[in-house]
């Protein structure tokens, strides 16, 4: 957890003149942060972006649910709570005059999930949360190569921060208004809810994975996907020239120094882009770097390359943490598939 | 293989910020309704520990004696399991009291949130690191 509310930052822009300001000048927020069911949240991480400044101010609530804002410059402000176990929470526009202490009551939203038991706020926190890893080198292979395997949590952002600093993904307008449709209809229509591949990825977002690494080969298990096992060559050859499209594409790679470049084509355009369930076409073509700085991390950079639904190739950084301890169970999506028919949506 | 021009118009997107539901089979926002809690108590009628999403019955009487059998649907067994729980952790007979959200298309369905037994103790609580079932 965040260490409480003694934890203001201010990260950045102070050099700008205009606001050194006289203490008296300078706002602040306060207030309290809860759940949906109003219960007291502690180590929640409020955040405001100066929109005239981008200056970003930090806070965390209490264990009394408080949090304080202090030595805001007057301005308009973007404010973001970001957990992993809710629903994100941002309330953009808030204007700030000088002096004034403006008092901020955040209710946190449940995500997706409705906190149902087994998938519910913990389980959340648990897959997509920071974890305390083991510290060290990165394992090497015999023939020197960093060595990958290992159980991993599910990916996660690798930049804390970025729910505020990102901008909209490059989508052409029709990819826009679906990725919206979908979003706003709760993945009624995603694959996954049939059992079928979720997303094209190549670790999954919500699950344990299980990377295992050959000279030649790269698997990794990830469990809960459909299918749990996804294959990227190493032997040196190269996509086949008459691929048939596939939910996953055919995946190949190879090392520049101690990143792995994961070249992945041959999709067809059934599975979704996870983040903001986006769509593409078969012409994707999905590169992952991924390098294990230590012993703890395994870093992914994925950039979606596809001319017909995105402007320019979009790049998203995720990062996995060391599951030490942990090991993938089977999962059979289809035994007992009751949800489908009942998927209302909205 | 050619270096991507990496254009970081993005750089380690969150789910949320796109508003991207957030589930790992499917949302249970797009099929129960959360301005629509439940809260009954009924006897377990069957338990199905199966994927994706663990399961039970329960028979509800109402005040003029009918019986209605509810499903109540859970989080995946190995996430349960991994948080302490087991398949007999819940057995056919227990009166539970069960707290949710109902089904939006009407179906005798529901989510569960909260799964107390008639002594008290709550089942399929809990984390996966927080060390097993929550007394």
């Amino acid at each position: 957890m965040p260490n409480p509310a003694s934890s203001i930052f201010i990260v950045g822009m102070l050099s700008l003149s205009p606001w050194l300001l006289a203490q008296g000048d300078l706002g602040s927020i306060d207030g309290v942060v809860s759940d949906p069911d109003r219960a007291i949240v502690s180590g929640a991480p409020i955040q405001v972006k100066n929109v005239q400044t981008g200056a970003i101010y930090k806070a965390a609530s209490s264990s009394t649910g408080n949090y304080t804002l202090g030595q805001l410059p007057p301005g308009t402000y973007d404010l973001f709570v970001v957990m992993p176990s809710f629903a994100t929470y941002r309330k953009p526009g808030v204007v700030i005059q000088a002096g004034q202490k403006l008092r901020l009551d955040i209710q946190l939203e449940d995500t997706g999930a409705l906190n149902t038991l087994g998938d519910g706020r913990a389980f959340f926190n648990d897959i997509r949360g920071v974890h305390e890893v083991p510290s060290g080198p990165a394992p090497r292979t015999p023939d020197g190569r960093p060595d990958f395997s290992a159980v991993w949590h599910a990916m996660r952002d690798a930049d804390p921060d970025a729910e505020i600093a990102a901008e909209k993904p490059p989508a052409m307008p029709w990819a826009a208004a679906l990725a919206k449709k979908r979003t706003e209809s709760n993945g009624k229509d995603s694959p996954g809810v049939r059992c079928l591949p979720t997303s094209v990825q190549l670790m999954s977002l919500f699950w344990l994975n299980k990377v295992v690494q050959t000279p030649t080969l790269l698997l990794i298990i990830s469990e809960g996907a459909v299918p749990a096992v996804r294959q990227i060559f190493l032997d040196g050859r190269g996509h086949p020239p008459d691929l048939d499209p596939t939910w996953l594409g055919y995946s190949t790679g190879k090392w520049e120094g101690d990143t792995l470049v994961v070249d992945t084509i041959g999709f067809n355009d059934k599975a979704w882009i996870a983040p903001g369930n986006f769509p593409h076409t078969e012409k994707l073509r999905m590169i992952t770097r991924i390098r294990r700085p230590d012993l703890g991390h395994l870093e992914f950079e994925t950039t979606y390359e596809d001319p017909e639904t995105f402007t320019k190739p979009w790049a998203v950084r995720q990062v996995a943490d060391l599951a030490p301890g942990e090991e993938i169970w089977e999962y059979i999506c289809n035994e007992n598939n009751q949800d489908a028919e009942h998927m209302v949506g909205k | 293989m050619r270096r991507v021009a990496t254009a970081f118009v993005l750089t380690g997107l969150g789910l949320a910020l796109l508003a991207g539901p957030a589930f790992a089979h499917h949302a249970f926002a797009g099929q129960y309704d959360k301005d629509t809690p439940i809260q009954f108590t009924g006897v377990v009628t069957k338990i199905e520990w199966m994927n994706p999403h663990a399961r039970f019955y329960i028979d509800i009487k109402d005040e003029s004696g009918n019986v209605t059998n509810w499903n109540i649907e859970l989080g995946p067994p190995l996430i349960l399991r991994r948080a302490g729980w087991r398949q007999d952790s819940l057995k056919v007979g227990d009166q539970v009291t069960v707290e949710g959200y109902r089904a939006k298309d009407g179906s005798k369905m529901a989510n569960g949130r909260k799964v107390t037994l008639a002594d008290g103790r709550q089942v399929f609580a809990g984390s996966t690191t927080d060390g097993g079932p929550t007394p």
